[in-house]
């Protein structure tokens, strides 16, 4: 514990200097973690023991293209480790041969406790999400049972694998090991509660954070700052991609239009907002959210129909506060860089 | 109902408590298995013979067809899951086969067998299986055999977890589209969209008499036409895309709920 914070120290003084972030921050294990106060998270690794080996196996194949088809795409594409393993600055994740996806790339960070993944829940269980990126022909347009054929091709994952056989379970539980290690429980605002002392918030900050607890916190609950919920924010529809959102999965048009509360942890660094992007910053996304909303299909029942009542310095507070969930220990932690470049 | 799982834990330590208090109040538990034989038991293999008909006609792919609607169709793919086999003796006593997940694929002899192994000699009555994959597969992550991806890719949706329990597809004059082609892509493990359909099947007066020998076939027949029918008449002209889960699928689901009927047993 001790070498951790003498890192963390150095580390902090080095990107107080605007060094390269790419420096090694603490060496966290390959282990669970349950923050306090947090609740039991849904993926549980019962089924997947973690190991060093698993982890590194799972490193490597979120950052290699060889799971698209031509071997232009990896998962790191679009969740890019500076970004909070979200897409800086894509409206909508970029696949192969440069087509665009109808939705923003979401970050990843707590995986372990999202109850189904994508905007729009379709995917029930963290081993099986990266099925749906590698075989959707706009993203990475594969085929598993292909990947697994090169992947047994390959000297280098038959030396990852090991003496386990290169298949589909062994792979996607590798990389579950990966996603579900990503946590993200060291921001400025997790250090302020758990001192207890809220003062070493800034006055902005403090008063950010109580217009937080009061008017956003109903979805986008804390600890993990979403309730994972689907909802209709009333963002009108864009009709270019005529996203009808959770009703795609389910065929209900009581979920028409509605998305996953998306976690505000690191909010600040995954710019681009919304499940499609449409807002380039959190100024656009306050100003929208004090706008009276449209009375679009299924909107939320807990918005305020004429927006919320926040002022310009309101506003600028709520965003100094969200700034506070900001997490360096996740976006700098070198385990979670490409291997290839260590 | 992933969110549940934690829950489950508790549940297990629960009945494992109840469990012992049951077993310490009970002095001489009353046996009620009919097999009260410890030793292992002898065992044999049991082949599974699915046919696909159209009415009492053998399904052919890419010929010409009229359904009890009336419509013309070919039909150029037909698979679907078995899963949770149980075969029952005429004892009435039970083998659940482990592991019992298998895709049939009818291919161009539209005739499918599924050889079942180590099941205990004796002479069985009946049959019950489901068609489609139970829930809890569904919901748990990564699979292997007939169950992994990679062998049934084309069963399995990746956008919106589960497995595609039947697939149909062909071309049908009614199909307003140019190409005329109709997919039925069903699915649904839970709740009201529920697709898994079970069948209780029983060979009549015949057994199937498993031994370390002979091996018994059962053949079972499987009728397209039913697909299309009873109790819901699709109609091509609207219903020609089934890509997901939901009430179309469901109505479908109601339809081949009795699709495959028991024909005959042949014991070599």
């Amino acid at each position: 514990m001790k070498h951790f914070f003498i890192i963390a120290s150095f580390a902090a003084l080095f990107f107080g200097c605007k060094v390269d972030p790419k420096i090694v921050v603490a060496n966290s294990p390959i282990q669970e973690v349950l923050p306090d106060g947090w609740p039991k998270p849904v993926y549980t690794f019962s089924n997947n023991p973690l190991s060093e080996a698993k982890f590194q196996l799972g490193r490597a194949l979120f950052y290699d293209p060889i799971l698209s088809i031509d071997s232009t795409v990896s998962c790191a594409s679009c969740h890019q480790d500076f970004a909070a393993f979200a897409n800086a600055g894509h409206q909508l994740s970029h696949g192969i041969k440069e087509l665009n996806g109808n939705r923003n790339a979401p970050p990843l960070f707590n995986l372990n406790w999202h109850p189904y993944f994508m905007h729009d829940g379709g995917i029930n269980h963290i081993e099986v999400q990266p099925l749906g990126p590698i075989s959707n022909t706009v993203e990475m347009g594969e085929n598993i049972g292909h990947v697994i054929t090169k992947l047994q091709r390959s000297a280098r994952y038959r030396n990852l694998f090991g003496s386990d056989e290169i298949n589909s379970q062994n792979m996607l539980k590798a990389m579950a090991q990966f996603m579900g290690m990503l946590y993200s429980y060291n921001s400025k605002y997790d250090q302020v509660k758990k001192s207890g002392a809220q003062q070493s918030f800034t006055g902005s900050e403090f008063h950010g954070y109580q217009l937080f607890l009061t008017n956003c916190n109903g979805c986008h609950k804390e600890p993990l700052f979403s309730d994972f919920q689907f909802r209709s924010n009333g963002l009108k529809v864009n009709p270019a991609l005529n996203d009808s959102g959770r009703a795609h999965i389910t065929g209900l048009s009581t979920d028409k239009f509605k998305f996953k509360t998306p976690s505000l942890r690191n909010i600040a660094l995954t710019a681009p907002y919304m499940h499609d992007g449409r807002f380039e910053n959190l100024d656009s996304v306050l100003n929208y959210y004090t706008r009276a909303f449209e009375n679009t299909q299924n909107l939320d029942a807990q918005l305020p129909a004429g927006g919320f009542q926040f002022s310009a310095t309101d506003k600028k507070d709520i965003i100094n506060f969200l700034k506070t969930l900001s997490d360096t220990a996740l976006i700098n932690n070198a385990r979670f860089k490409d291997p290839k470049h260590f | 109902m992933i969110s549940k799982r934690p829950i489950h834990l508790l549940f297990k330590g629960t009945s494992l408590c109840l469990l012992l208090i049951l077993m310490a109040c009970k002095k001489d538990p009353v046996n009620t298995n009919t097999d009260p034989t410890p030793t292992p038991e002898a065992t044999g293999k049991l082949n599974l013979e699915f046919q696909a008909k159209v009415d009492t006609a053998r399904l052919a792919f890419n010929k010409l067809y009229i359904n009890l609607n009336g419509d013309s169709l070919m039909v150029t793919k037909f698979n679907y899951f078995i899963s949770n086999i149980v075969l029952t003796k005429s004892d009435n006593s039970v083998y659940s086969e482990s592991e019992s997940y298998h895709l049939v694929r009818h291919t161009s002899a539209t005739s499918f067998t599924l050889p079942l192994s180590n099941v205990p000699v004796g002479n069985y009555k009946s049959i019950s299986f489901m068609l489609g994959v139970d829930s809890t597969r569904n919901v748990s992550g990564t699979q292997s055999g007939d169950l992994d991806p990679v062998n049934v890719s084309d069963m399995f949706w990746s956008w919106n977890t589960g497995y595609i329990f039947l697939k149909l597809e062909g071309t049908a004059g009614n199909v307003p589209t140019s190409d005329k082609k109709f997919q039925f892509h069903i699915g649904g493990y839970g709740g009201i969209n529920k697709t898994q359909r079970r069948f209780n099947l029983s060979f009549g007066s015949a057994t199937a008499n498993v031994k370390e020998t002979a091996t018994p076939l059962v053949q079972l027949n499987v009728d397209v036409n039913e697909v299309f029918t009873k109790p819901y008449k699709l109609d091509f002209k609207t219903q020609y895309n089934i890509l997901n889960q939901g009430t179309t699928a469901k109505m479908v689901a109601d339809n081949y709920a009795d699709m495959i009927r028991f024909n005959l047993v042949q014991n070599n």
